[in-house]
């Protein structure tokens, strides 16, 4: 593995983290972090998020990874699954000091 | 019609598949809640004319069919997608606990299903306007059917039970009304294909690889809190821990169902499903990689096919920006549409 690769993939696994714990400690998703599946749907009864529960989502992905969404499209598609979550943080989050 | 033309009716207007493929099961009797609640891996806290997917699993974790139940007072529905009906009722006599008088029983009737960012609206000519604001993951009857709203395309998806003697008419209705929504007949393949563009289980596929649903992803249908079949095998996996994990992928050249998956000279998985997407115009596959390497967004991974090595960039599921997101029954219409309007199928990594 390359050190670029290792480096990608250690990045990843924190905001992924990050991610979790934000849905476990702010959302109140009644998981152990390592039962939240990366595809795991966040509505519906995938994770049981509901309308409420996205406000709070955006609110606490700003807060906590200092991601801004730059349009509606993009939060439609982006809140779909927590991996989608980790894209959005990876690519306009604040993201390069993620503790895991 | 081509599967391609299927694919392409389903992703932008309406799409109508029989569902042969489906088992649909009734659960009742003295105790049916106690029973199911046993068998089922999900929690059943459902509240009348609600819906949730979920597994059967084998004792050792693996799938045994891909569910959604739906409570309907102290009875429920099950439709179930995998093993045959006679599979199914035997996977339930064998496992449903003693002393109580509960059955499962195969409905009476077949089931249609309607695929596609405008499925609300056909079935709201068709069977009423209820239909069109029925939840995701609910399920209502009209004097014809009993109409689930499901659906594993990433669009909108109904399922509906239809009485013998009422079929035909139906089916034709649909058939008749769904021209003005340029309607396609799809089949089992297309349907497959789009769940796999939209990282949706499929208990044919990748369900029959002797995974359980930590390799799977599929934690969020099973219950942490509760016993039932194959339970106690789950949590000996869970605290063993899972070695491999899915992830999806794309390809430019074709990959197949056994390709080995390699990072330089090293093995580090295999392709489990595959298929060309013609909306995104490249193939898609389902990756199961080594725990430590399963993560999207990676372009460094290659198959190696018929001799060669072809390049794979991993990527998050779903795989398709479905217009079904961008559909409101409140304020669109097919008649009305505006493709222009429309988002890309396939947003920028």
């Amino acid at each position: 593995m390359t050190p670029e690769l290792a480096r990608y993939i250690t990045r990843r696994e924190r905001v992924l983290d990050k991610v979790r714990r934000i849905l476990v400690e702010h959302l109140h998703v009644a998981r152990a972090l390592d039962e939240i599946d990366p595809d795991a749907p966040l509505f519906g009864t995938g994770l049981g998020l509901d309308s409420v529960d996205a406000v709070e989502l955006l609110v606490s992905m700003e807060s906590e990874l200092g991601v801004k969404l730059p349009n509606e499209g993009l939060s439609r598609a982006a809140m779909r699954t927590v991996n989608t979550l980790v894209d959005l943080a990876l690519a306009h989050g604040r993201t390069d000091d993620v503790d895991g | 019609m081509s599967m391609d033309d299927e694919i392409r009716a389903l992703r932008t207007s309406v799409a109508l598949a029989a569902g042969d493929h489906v088992t649909c099961l009734r659960i009742e009797g003295e105790g049916a809640y106690e029973a199911l609640d046993a068998v089922v891996a999900c929690d059943l806290f459902l509240q009348d004319g609600q819906m949730r997917p979920s597994l059967l699993l084998d004792e050792q974790a693996r799938p045994f069919a891909d569910i959604h139940v739906a409570r309907d007072d102290e009875a429920f529905y099950l439709l179930a997608e995998g093993p045959s009906p006679g599979e199914l009722v035997e996977y339930f006599d064998k496992h449903f606990p003693p002393g109580i008088d509960a059955k499962a029983t195969c409905c009476d009737g077949a089931l249609l299903s309607v695929h596609g960012p405008y499925a609300w609206e056909l079935c709201t000519a068709v069977l009423g306007p209820d239909v069109g604001s029925l939840p995701y993951l609910a399920f209502y009857r009209t004097d014809e059917a009993v109409c689930f709203r499901s659906g594993k395309t990433g669009e909108y998806g109904y399922d509906l039970l239809i009485s013998p003697g009422e079929l035909a008419a139906v089916r034709e209705a649909l058939l008749t009304e769904g021209r003005a929504f340029d309607l396609a007949l799809a089949g089992l393949p297309a349907l497959d294909q789009c769940a796999l563009e939209n990282g949706i289980f499929n208990v044919r596929r990748e369900g029959r690889a002797g995974l359980s649903p930590l390799e799977l992803g599929l934690q969020w249908r099973v219950s942490n809190r509760k016993e039932y079949v194959g339970s106690a095998a789950l949590r000996a996996r869970r605290e063993a821990g899972a070695k491999a994990r899915v992830v999806w992928a794309v390809a430019g050249a074709a990959v197949a169902e056994g390709d080995d998956v390699f990072l330089d000279e090293q093995r580090i998985g295999a392709v489990l499903a595959t298929g060309f997407s013609v909306i995104r115009g490249e193939w898609v596959a389902l990756l199961l990689l080594d725990r430590s390497y399963a993560f999207p967004g990676i372009d460094r991974f290659e198959a190696s096919h018929a001799g060669e090595r072809r390049p794979l960039r991993t990527v998050s599921a779903p795989l398709i920006n479905n217009r079904s997101l961008y559909v409101s029954p409140q304020r669109h219409s097919y008649r009305e549409r505006d493709e222009s309007k429309m988002p890309p199928f396939v947003l920028s990594p």
